[in-house]
């Protein structure tokens, strides 16, 4: 069980280079934005889904925004925010995957249910694995769709986020999307 | 898969990006003159990507999980949008949000949907949606639902305000159950009423699936969301205004993201006619990418198959609403209510015995008709025979040969059979012929040595004489024509295609049979002119089939004529009284009836003519054979099977008439002096010499149906065979760095082989197998069999090595290096070469 003192001093401890903590700090943020997405959608009514975007900021308010955590602190956040984003709801795709293929039953609890649209957990998992390959080509690009696709981020915030201008971040979306949807893409 | 590129490759590629992205469509090209010089493969690499830029649109602009509830967010019961005021939600799908509304103005209940605006973000998006939602909402019919007017909220989303049907939708009735199938037939014919009336208006639906067919309690049906979806091709991910999932209804085309028309309409309500019958989807798979292999691939199972009751003459007509090719659909959605109402009422069809064991199977593709290579000659042989009694044994009629050549630049035109006819008298013969370019019928006594052209002929084919032999028919000009042997100006019969005419025949009482268009039925009409009336339909099962060739017999109540169906052929009679008609020989085409009391008929060796004339005696009034074939040519290896008989028992055929096994491979100089390739022989194919220079591999047509390569080495003169792969091998490259060669394998049962080989490269454009790269090697795709097949030269005839490829959707490829697979996956590069 994280609290927020204990993200902070993982967010310290990232900017002080020790990339070890990144692996703790992701699975905080995780365990945080799944819990905020439960509850969430508990508020909610069956059907709706989330706008990640929001969940995200709900999550940094409660986890950092208490603290005074630097402007860089916030940046390092959404970015791990985005990765850890992007790991819940690919999670939930290969789940639902597993599930209506009938492989390993396994039970969906109904406050997980509508996370994603069912039907796009196929093309999630085929991302994820795509934005991986990316990654290797250009960790920045793969970065990008995490925070703009993922985290929901607009454009000026993945640039906060990432530390460069806005150009930059416009002109990176646009090549990974190319990649992607070449990649994706099936005819 | 290996990654098409490393680090610093991408790190070119992405500087180049940077610097073109920006620029506008007609400097791009330009700007990589430049940024590209002497780098095909980088340049390559850039177009592809920035073609997949322009087509990728607003992928992945809406973030994942925020689609649907950005949206609901915004709108709450109660709110007002424009003159509407939001009463609950009644549905939501890809399109957005559907509100029960009221239009404060008339007291009337609307339904409201409310679109996200992302969706229509950049303002040619939008002008395109304002466009086509205007234009949809013009459409008055009582099968469309009515939209009465379109606007924007507050917040920017674009609404369309829309008359409230009461009922239930289709993909709910679905759920509960396959429906009676009066009831099924009936849906799918008030959804073609209205898809005809919006197709009329130049409208397309481009998303019909039951969600969109809403049946009121009346039983009548409203089809919504005209001319809302954008109808793009994969990947859908989040891209609003594609329903996750509709990839079920999508036509092959629209998976291929070509150009999508009318005709993909008609498919998808073939998608739903399926799901109301049998209560599932006719393409299945686990996920989307097993269902769009299978609905570019496989041929549903039959509906016989899976509900007990239904008309055996379903499956034509559904077998013709779902064609991959849409050439070969239904070209106007308002032919299906006939053909549907029709095929319901003969319920007494019976349901073959197969029914319940159907299997998949890869379509056959396009029939390859369409003949290469240079013909070496053509000799029209004139045979004779002599008086055989019905019954006996034909094998050694009395015959005369006469060898009678065309004169010297003359050379048979048209498709594979009917280029030439016999008058019934057996005197006269009439040929389409080209001739410096000029394609025209010829006549030609058999007793003259000379032909004179008939005028007013031109680009005719598939002659055929009337029954007193003073009129010669034929197709000229998308037109069935006739025009007196004697002189005079040719006459229309009617309209028919002629790029696709399989022969025709003309009947003692005036009627003329013949079949319309590549994969139609026969039809029939009147020698003095009138609409074609149709006969048959061609299938009785899965499969791409259609009937050819016909041939009225003496008493012109029955006809011969040929069935092309799942790759094989076989010779069938129809009773014009009752329209049914019967198989009555296998593997054999074009038929021909002599009086002699024989058939006469084509040994087809899987697509392609074997080259041995067959003949059985024939009895016209049980009607069957009444005996067993023999062969009335020798067999002369590939080509000679043309041919035509007279009433009198005069039969002509061909040789040398198709160049099939006629091809060779030759060095040609500059000076155009030509010299055999040392070691080859006929049936050669496809050359390719290897970098160095120093061998060549070429596909070797050993007979129909084998294909095979073959290495030569240029310096000795050797050669070998190089793959041991079983199949068809065929259209060879090499690498640039001449270590690998690429080719095209086909492992299918062999029946099928022919047809599937070439149907990926004849035909069909977009399903082009192969395209050289700028630089490279070659472009390899391929359909039938997911991913690439290698052989490394060194191991040649042992080493068959599959490229692994992740996914079928990766099967294209170009050799661009050093153990280096680039995938080419845009339409405009796959479009190229396809000899």
């Amino acid at each position: 069980m994280q609290n927020p003192e204990s993200i902070t001093r993982l967010l310290q401890g990232l900017r002080d280079g020790r990339s070890a903590a990144m692996e703790g700090l992701i699975q905080a943020v995780y365990e945080e934005l799944r819990r905020t997405a439960r509850r969430e959608l508990a508020r909610r009514r069956t059907g709706d889904t989330l706008d990640t975007s929001a969940l995200v900021h709900e999550a940094y308010l409660k986890l950092a925004g208490s603290d005074h955590a630097s402007w860089n602190d916030r940046a390092h956040f959404f970015a791990v925010a985005a990765t850890a984003m992007r790991q819940i709801i690919v999670d939930d795709a290969r789940r639902r995957k597993a599930a209506k293929h009938g492989g390993a039953l396994q039970r969906i609890t109904l406050d997980e249910r509508r996370l994603m649209p069912e039907e796009h957990a196929e093309e999630l998992v085929a991302l994820d694995e795509a934005l991986d390959r990316l990654a290797e080509l250009n960790a920045r690009l793969s970065q990008v769709v995490d925070c703009r696709f993922f985290a929901g981020l607009t454009v000026p915030e993945t640039a906060e986020v990432m530390g460069c201008s806005a150009r930059t971040v416009d002109r990176d979306w646009k090549k990974a999307k190319a990649w992607l949807y070449r990649e994706l893409s099936g005819g | 898969m290996a990654e098409p590129v490393d680090r610093d490759r991408w790190r070119a590629i992405e500087d180049v990006l940077d610097g073109v992205l920006d620029l506008p469509a007609d400097e791009r090209s330009g700007y990589l003159d430049e940024a590209c010089a002497g780098d095909a493969d980088l340049r390559a690499e850039v177009e592809s990507l920035l073609e997949a830029h322009d087509e990728a649109g607003d992928y992945l602009e809406v973030p994942a999980a925020s689609l649907e509830s950005a949206l609901a967010a915004s709108y709450r019961p109660g709110q007002h949008i424009g003159p509407y005021r939001l009463v609950r939600e009644i549905g939501r799908g890809g399109l957005g949000l559907v509100y029960l509304a009221v239009d404060t103005r008339l007291g009337r209940q609307v339904a409201l949907k409310l679109l996200p605006s992302s969706r229509t973000a950049d303002s040619q998006a939008r002008a395109r949606f304002q466009r086509e939602a205007r234009a949809a909402s013009a459409l008055d019919h009582p099968n469309i639902c009515t939209i009465y007017e379109m606007g924007e909220s507050d917040a920017g989303d674009p609404y369309i305000a829309m008359a409230h049907v009461l009922g239930e939708s289709l993909s709910d009735r679905i759920a509960r159950g396959p429906l009676p199938l009066s009831d099924a037939v009936d849906i799918a014919v008030q959804t073609a009423r209205g898809l005809a009336y919006a197709h009329e208006h130049g409208i397309v639906h481009r998303d019909v699936k039951p969600a969109n067919l809403i049946v009121t309690p009346e039983g009548q049906v409203e089809i919504v969301d005209f001319g809302l979806a954008k109808g793009r091709g994969a990947p859908t991910l989040t891209r609003a205004g594609v329903t996750p999932g509709t990839v079920a209804y999508m036509s092959p085309e629209q998976i291929r993201g070509e150009a999508v028309d009318h005709r993909t309409d008609i498919w998808a309500l073939g998608v739903v006619l399926y799901e109301m019958i049998t209560g599932r989807a006719p393409f299945r798979g686990e996920d989307d990418q097993s269902r769009t292999y299978a609905i570019l691939n496989q041929d549903p199972e039959p509906l016989t198959a899976l509900r007990a009751g239904v008309p055996l003459a379903l499956e034509p007509v559904l077998a013709k609403v779902l064609a991959k090719d849409p050439e070969r659909r239904y070209q106007h959605v308002d032919e299906l209510p006939v053909d549907l109402r029709n095929a319901l009422a003969k319920r007494t069809g019976v349901i073959p015995g197969a029914a319940g064991s159907a299997r998949k199977r890869v379509g056959p593709g396009a029939l390859a008709l369409v003949l290469a290579g240079a013909v070496l000659g053509t000799v029209l042989t004139s045979l004779v025979l002599g008086p055989m009694g019905r019954g006996a044994e034909p094998g050694a009629p009395s015959s005369i040969h006469l060898s009678v050549g065309l004169p010297p630049g003359q050379e048979l035109a048209g498709s594979i059979f009917r280029r030439f006819a016999l008058s019934p008298d057996g005197r006269v013969l009439v040929y389409a012929a080209r001739e410096n370019g000029q394609q025209r019928l010829h006549v030609r006594p058999l007793d003259r040595a000379e032909s004179r052209a008939i005028p007013g002929t031109e680009n005719a084919r598939d002659p055929f004489f009337s029954p007193d032999g003073r009129w010669v028919g034929f197709f000229a000009e998308e037109e069935l024509r006739k025009v007196p042997l004697e002189g005079g100006a040719p006459l229309k019969i009617c309209d028919a295609p002629t790029e696709t005419s399989r022969g025709a025949s003309w009947g003692p009482d005036g009627t003329i049979i013949l079949p319309l268009g590549q994969l139609s039925g026969l039809f029939r009409v009147s020698d003095s002119g009138g609409i074609p009336e149709r006969l048959t339909v061609p299938g009785g099962g899965s499969g791409t089939s259609g009937h050819f060739f016909p041939q009225i017999l003496p008493d012109g109540r029955t006809v011969l004529f040929t069935i092309w169906k799942g790759g094989a052929w076989s010779t069938a009679v129809l009773q014009l009284d009752t329209g049914e008609w019967e198989e009555v020989a296998q593997g054999c085409a074009a038929a021909h009836y002599l009086a002699t009391g024989h058939v006469v008929c084509a040994d087809m060796g899987g697509v392609w003519p074997t080259g041995t004339l067959l003949a059985a005696p024939f009895d016209p009034r049980r009607p069957a054979l009444s005996g067993s074939f023999v062969s009335l040519s020798g067999s002369s290896g590939l080509g000679e099977f043309d041919f035509a008989t007279s009433r009198t028992g005069t039969l002509v055929y061909a040789t040398g008439g198709s160049g099939i096994g006629k091809t060779a491979a030759v060095w040609v100089d500059r000076a155009g002096r030509s010299t055999p390739l040392e070691g080859s022989a006929d049936g050669y194919l496809t050359p390719s010499v290897s970098p160095d220079g120093r061998q060549a591999v070429a596909t070797r047509i050993v007979e129909a149906g084998r294909e095979e390569l073959w290495l030569h080495d240029l310096e000795n003169g050797t050669a070998a065979q190089l793959s041991a792969a079983s199949g068809i091998s065929n259209l060879p490259v090499w690498s640039p760095d001449g270590e690998r060669i690429l080719f095209k394998l086909s492992s299918l049962p062999s029946r099928n082989l022919p047809a599937a080989a070439r149907s990926e490269c004849h035909g069909d454009p977009a399903a082009a197998s192969w395209r050289a790269h700028p630089g490279a090697g070659l472009v390899l795709r391929r359909r039938t069999h997911p991913g690439l097949h290698r052989v490394e030269q060194p191991d040649a005839g042992r080493s068959l090595d599959p490229i692994p490829g992740r996914r079928l959707r990766h099967a294209a490829a170009a050799v661009t290096g050093e153990r280096t697979v680039t995938r080419i996956l845009t339409r405009r590069t796959l479009a190229g070469l396809c000899l």
